[in-house]
């Protein structure tokens, strides 16, 4: 490895090096073409993510969009003089141990049309439109409703007493 | 409530059960006193079920409660252990999505992943930082 040892530790996920390299053999085909520059305006922005730049803004959850509320965008474009036509999502987690370096994981770059870029992203961290992050993490537990007044609840599945008269079913 | 289904009796010591027969009481021969006679004798500590249905086919069973919780507990135990593992996933991608066995690699390594435009991309990137560092 030739480069020094950056202070944040670039995590390319396996969807992220597919959107790129889909760019990059458009980019082959068409030689100083858009998917060209995108491609390099893209790779410098990366760059400069893995250098600490920060993003263009952190999301916020939509109801419509999967929950992106821990993740950045960094808005990019091939055309300097358009409004940046792709989006690329990452999200920065703290070491797990003293002495690590920061990572900063990159999900998507896709186009910012129909939030494509966000759908993407979702879709690759398994979070499903609609729900919270509190919501996905409460799956993890155990789904009691509500018990109804007439219905009896037994406790961790206890053998109840015999003697007991007020037992009803319904 | 329990279910029907024994998807989970696969690999779980016991669930095969060896065969045995019942009496299937008619569903229009089942009297109101039944019921009380039934609830009687689980009061004195009997267990057996009574089973009834149409058609001589066992359609449903009046078994004492008790022996109901002790079902719903070995279902509830069935699907907990069903579903450990699908949590522990489920909870690890939520935490480190998309992150299983991937390494961390500088962007000028994962450009050159990519093919020829991508090497002369980290080519002139490396060249770049160099004269910045120069300066």
């Amino acid at each position: 490895m030739s480069e020094r040892q950056p202070a944040i530790r670039l995590l390319p996920t396996t969807g992220l090096k597919q959107d790129l390299q889909t760019l990059h053999d458009a980019a082959v085909m068409h030689p100083h073409g858009p998917e060209d520059r995108l491609l390099r305006v893209a790779l410098n922005q990366m760059g400069r993510i893995q250098q600490g730049a920060p993003s263009t803004h952190p999301l916020e959850y939509m109801p419509s969009y999967p929950d992106l509320s821990d993740c950045e965008t960094t808005y990019v474009g091939a055309d300097p003089n358009a409004k940046p036509s792709h989006r690329i999502v990452w999200r920065e987690r703290a070491p797990q141990c003293p002495g690590e370096p920061v990572t900063r994981e990159i999900f998507a770059l896709g186009e910012r049309a129909n939030g494509q870029a966000y759908y993407m992203a979702g879709q690759r961290l398994g979070r499903p439109v609609g729900f919270t992050l509190a919501e996905l993490a409460a799956q993890r537990e155990p789904i009691a409703s509500p018990s109804r007044p007439r219905k009896r609840s037994i406790s961790s599945f206890e053998t109840p007493s015999m003697s007991e008269p007020d037992l009803q079913f319904e | 409530m329990t279910h029907n289904s024994n998807a989970h009796d696969n690999g779980t010591l016991g669930a095969e059960l060896p065969k045995f027969s019942v009496n299937v009481v008619p569903t229009d021969r089942l009297r109101r006193e039944d019921l009380g006679t039934m609830l009687n004798r689980y009061r004195h500590g009997e267990i057996t079920p009574l089973i009834f249905g149409d058609d001589n086919k066992p359609e449903a069973a009046i078994i004492p409660f008790a022996a109901f919780v002790r079902l719903m507990k070995y279902d509830h135990a069935a699907h907990v252990h069903a579903e450990a593992p699908f949590q522990a996933e489920l909870s690890r991608r939520i935490q480190e999505p998309d992150a299983s066995g991937e390494a961390g690699m500088t962007i000028e390594e994962l450009a050159e992943s990519l093919g020829p435009l991508g090497q002369q991309w980290a080519d002139e990137h490396r060249a770049a930082q160099q004269e910045k560092r120069d300066e």
